[in-house]
């Protein structure tokens, strides 16, 4: 799920969907779709109001308090995962969790100093800069290199579960049936898909104000809600793809034609920009 | 997180476009590629059994304490107890007093609060959304009641047209 969702928020209303859905005895990946299709509609119908002209009240104040949310929920989420391992470990053999911690601190440690190369003397701007772009990426391989030792190994740090099938149980077709939900629950799905077009033109608009403080277009919004649809069927792709290799091919086709159609809706963001500047 | 990362590297791109149509063509080319090596992963999602969780943690303590700077709110919490004298010149405590923006960064810390509250709670968290929206509310029509124009302009916050 964490691989569909751009952020943690998205993720915590995807998991209230999921509850809700859980609760009303219905499917959750067909009603899913149906929030993404009444979002994206209501995205394209804002972008091409140029909506985002709203953006204006949300002034630094909200913007900090996102901010600052976002920033809580990143510290929050290592710092359970990270509890976790002293909760469940055996009292009397703490050394897993140390180890955990040791590696959680020593790759935020060595993320913080690689990406200040670039301030400091050394070397010329080009590699200082190849070291702020490829660092961050050669620390966590470099960190994972080193759990693969031997000594340290044995500890049993837990690595990533690369995600098996849960739910979308072998055989399912590759899109979501989602013309099997009631019509009823079609237009209800409406009403999650006003907050989750909020969440994205917020997610969206907030952040393209922190990149360079200046109130743009939701050019991108309708993009970016198409570019999440694809990335989830890319995702739904992934899944399948886990389970049956010859699915693959077609899967490869669907990628192409999603990521044309969204090629498509970022050229039509283009236009809008040109008309409403 | 890469995808996210390259998120926000596109979107600088087009931002730094500045308008120029044949850069936003460039773009469009960028984002194909980030998208087409996406897909891509899908050959690499074994490796990522060797990648322990710690290090996933590590990355996410970086990540949030890299999105701390910059954000004047964080930063006047811990400025609430520090010396006037020690403050830069056009610091927001020498427009309002220490007790004012103290008032303010208070409202937005229990704002901060609440929008947590529903955030980790799965029965509102579908709600979630809208609070933000709230936000939005409390800021132009609530706040303007107890603090000036001037006072928000200190605090880097003018009230949109």
């Amino acid at each position: 799920m964490t691989f569909v969702a751009p952020t943690g928020l998205t993720l915590a209303f995807l998991s209230g969907l999921y509850r809700y859905c859980t609760l009303q005895g219905l499917a959750f990946l067909p009603v899913y779709t149906w929030v993404g299709l009444w979002t994206s509609c209501f995205m394209m119908i804002m972008g091409l109001r140029g909506s985002s002209k709203y953006i204006r009240y949300c002034t630094r104040f909200t913007d900090e308090v996102f901010n600052g949310l976002l920033s809580v929920n990143f510290l929050y989420e290592a710092c359970v995962s990270l509890r976790r391992n002293f909760l469940l470990a055996d009292p009397m053999n703490l050394s897993m969790p140390f180890v955990s911690l040791s590696i959680a601190l020593g790759t935020f440690w060595s993320t913080a100093r690689v990406i200040a190369i670039e301030k400091t003397r050394f070397f010329t701007p080009k590699i200082r800069n190849a070291f702020k772009d490829f660092g961050p990426v050669a620390v966590i391989i470099a960190f994972s290199g080193i759990n693969q030792l031997q000594s340290i190994n044995k500890f049993g740090v837990p690595t990533l579960i690369v995600p098996s099938v849960f739910e979308l149980a072998s055989g399912r077709e590759f899109l979501v049936p989602f013309l099997t939900v009631p019509n009823n629950i079609r237009l209800q799905c409406a009403l999650p898909a006003v907050l989750l077009t909020s969440l994205f033109f917020m997610d969206q608009n907030i952040s393209a104000r922190v990149v360079n403080r200046e109130e743009n277009g939701l050019k991108k919004g309708a993009a970016y809600n198409v570019d999440m649809m694809a990335l989830g069927l890319i995702t739904g792709g992934k899944y399948t793809k886990l389970n049956e290799h010859r699915q693959h091919v077609d899967n490869a086709t669907y990628i192409s034609i999603f990521l044309q159609f969204y090629q498509y809706l970022e050229c039509l963001g283009c236009a809008e920009q040109l008309y409403n500047p | 997180m890469n995808h996210v990362r390259a998120l926000t590297s596109q979107k600088f791109d087009e931002e730094t476009g500045e308008m120029v149509i044949d850069k936003v063509c460039e773009t469009r080319t960028t984002g194909f590629a980030i998208h087409a090596m996406l897909a891509a992963t899908i050959y690499l999602l074994p490796l990522l059994t060797c990648l322990p969780i710690p290090v996933v943690s590590g990355v996410f303590l970086y990540l949030g304490r890299k999105l701390m700077t910059g954000n004047t709110f964080l930063k006047r919490i811990v400025d609430s107890c520090s010396e006037v004298g020690r403050l830069p010149q056009e610091h927001p405590i020498n427009v309002l007093g220490r007790r004012k923006m103290n008032v303010f960064t208070t409202i937005q810390v229990f704002s901060l609060a609440g929008l947590w509250a529903f955030k980790q709670n799965s029965a509102t968290s579908i709600f979630f959304p809208a609070v933000i929206g709230l936000l939005m509310v409390l800021r132009t029509w609530v706040l303007p009641r107890f603090f000036s124009e001037e006072e928000f302009i200190a605090l880097g916050d003018p009230t949109p047209q």
